[in-house]
């Protein structure tokens, strides 16, 4: 797989760049708020970088750092390296509002974490376009909060007391979403994409620093429609679960890896009920249901978007004999591969529903 | 600075929020290592099967239907005692020889129980799991090391016996499922009563094969430890509070 080694030397240089920016973005703006930046915007803005704290930062100087990196890649895809969070998602507030104690020292991935291809032959999981990103810290997330909200805290205070004062109160939980801006924000449907494993989030992962972080990747579909997309069989596999929102099914081929689809529309995938009686083999790029905002409580939990994972039976000497321990591993590597050769036309044939 | 950031920040903000950074090398096309299927550890498994038990395992529902998936799993089935309180009645049970899946779809709307076992491991970085938190949990009166995670959606255990790794996972997607995955106690309950083996035809010949065929029907009086033993200290009030925790319901 060619990578963009022809731009090396310029990610050398964004590194070192990177390092003295955020250095001073703490000395700035961290002294005075916490962690620096916040990507604002909402669903007005064509970029994700203009906004208030970032002022003097326009459009075209986005564009010309944006276009200092060249791509060879079909369809102009890039993406950054994986264990390469967004900055604020590994910070210490669960919403990187500017008025919240933050801190930096808790990265996402754990160093010993391996970031390889999990899955080297898989295909791509989803039909179509795709922009693997967070939905937790981009906009429409729970962790963004748009220009308006940012403009002043107790504005913000205000609306997310009175919201969750009482939440069958719709419309005051409308008025306080309306500050996280939309899912629908295009700058959500661009390149590059994000690794998002180890995000900070509550559930455990054993291979995120202390031991809690995002346990998969979140990949949105072409559009943010629901019930549009369809979400792509990995490789041949048999059904292990159906649940009211999410799929999970099994690698036929050693390793049997588990692949897990949430957020699926529950009419699709009830189709691959029932699980007793037969064990029925799905071929690699079958189609097994479209991709949702389904939740426990049906539709609109979430934003439009696959939350794909893969475990595996994991195994490392201890004392002398393998301690194999079933754990999520992540799935980016795996994904970029398998969409650059999606892109390239080499993908896995899509076969009916 | 009053709030203004320096046009060197804002390029390496720009690269770091919107543009397209190129990637440096890394060893993102390196494949973790596939290892053979692991050995399984019959000699610790003769401690505790009991062929009485895993007949009558053996014939519960969807067991039952698909014997010859039973047969050509390679490796000990695990199943949940009667203690767990989990129901068999809509048992799917998928076999694709060296690693199985049972899937127990629970009388409580959203709430489903899956357990599986598999003899194939990828190989991992030494050190992968360095710091780890692991429990223990006494599976039967053997004290046994288990990594419990909650989830997305409900709870994961990983665990293994006899060489071979084993995974209990909890999903609770309805309200009604809800209180079974607000805490790790429903999950720690059915691992703890994971102590029903059953052998497939084949398993059985390997076993009978290693072990001579032994005396098994009943378990030693003394079964010793076992080679998956740890030898950490129990805290037996914790285990006798949970065991008092009958019924499961939380
Ligand atoms: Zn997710």
């Amino acid at each position: 797989m060619s990578r963009n080694n022809s731009s090396g030397g310029s990610a050398v240089i964004a590194v070192i760049i990177l390092i003295l920016a955020l250095g001073l973005l703490y000395q700035c703006q961290g002294a005075k708020y916490g962690l620096p930046v916040i990507p604002m915007g909402g669903a007005t803005s064509s970029s994700a970088i203009s906004s208030s704290t970032t002022a003097d930062i326009d459009d075209s100087e986005a564009a010309s750092a944006a276009a200092s990196v060249e791509s060879s890649a079909p369809g102009g895809f890039t993406y950054l390296p994986a264990t390469d969070l967004m900055p604020w998602s590994w910070s210490s507030s669960t919403i990187p509002l500017p008025w919240s104690a933050t801190s930096n020292a808790d990265p996402g991935y754990k160093a010993t974490t391996v970031a390889d291809n999990w899955s080297p032959d898989m295909c791509f999981p989803l039909e179509g376009l795709a922009y693997a990103n967070s939905q937790f810290y981009r906009p429409g997330g729970d962790g963004y909060v748009t220009a308006e909200g940012m403009a002043s805290k107790a504005t913000y205070d205000a609306l997310h007391a009175k919201a969750y004062s009482d939440p069958k109160q719709s419309g005051w939980i409308t008025a306080a979403n309306t500050l996280r801006g939309s899912s629908c924000d295009p700058t959500n449907y661009q390149y590059p994409w994000r690794d998002n494993f180890c995000e900070k989030r509550s559930g455990d992962n054993a291979l995120c620093h202390g031991a809690k972080g995002h346990q998969g990747q979140d990949i949105r579909p072409e559009t943010c429609h629901r019930s549009v997309h369809w979400a792509i069989a990995p490789e041949d596999v048999v059904i292990k679960d159906v649940a009211s929102y999410t799929l999970t099914v099994r690698g036929t081929k050693a390793p049997y890896r588990i692949y897990r689809y949430l957020h699926m529309n529950p009419e699709y995938i009830a189709r691959w009920q029932p699980l007793e009686g037969t064990t029925t083999v799905v071929a690699a790029g079958r189609k097994l249901g479209r991709v949702g905002d389904f939740g426990p409580k049906g539709a609109s939990y979430t934003s439009v978007h696959l939350h794909f994972e893969i475990r595996l039976s994991v195994a490392e000497p201890v004392n002398g004999t393998l301690r194999p321990v079933n754990t999520f591993v992540p799935p980016y590597s795996a994904l970029v591969a398998a969409y650059q050769r999606k892109l390239a036309g080499n993908a896995c044939p899509v076969t009916a529903w | 600075m009053n709030g203004k950031i320096m046009p060197l920040a804002a390029v390496a903000l720009a690269v770091m929020l919107g543009g397209g950074i190129a990637v440096s090398p890394q060893a993102q096309d390196a494949a973790p290592r596939v290892l053979e299927p692991a050995p399984i550890d019959w000699k610790t498994l003769s401690r505790v099967y009991n062929p009485g038990v895993a007949a009558k395992s053996r014939g519960t529902r969807g067991l039952r239907v698909r014997n010859e998936q039973v047969d050509t799993t390679t490796l000990p089935i695990l199943l949940p005692d009667a203690t767990t309180g989990v129901s068999r009645d809509g048992l799917a049970f998928m076999s694709l020889g060296d690693v199985y899946d049972v899937n127990l779809p629970q009388p409580v709307k959203g709430l489903t129980v899956l357990l599986s076992g598999t003899r194939v491991f990828v190989a991992s970085q030494p050190g992968m799991f360095k710091g780890v938190k692991f429990d223990q949990v006494n599976m039967g009166g053997q004290p046994v090391e288990a990594l419990f995670s909650q989830t997305e959606d409900g709870w994961m255990a990983s665990f293994s016996r006899f060489g071979m790794s084993y995974t209990i996972e909890v999903i609770c997607d309805a309200d009604a499922a809800m209180s079974y995955c607000a805490d790790s106690a429903y999950i720690r309950k059915i691992a703890a009563g994971m102590t029903e083996v059953v052998l497939g035809a084949q398993a059985e010949r390997e076993f009978v094969a290693a072990t001579g065929g032994g005396n098994t029907t009943q378990p030693p009086p003394n079964p010793g430890k076992p080679t998956d033993a740890v030898a950490a200290p129990v805290n037996r009030d914790i285990l006798k509070r949970q065991a008092a925790n009958n019924p499961v319901k939380p």
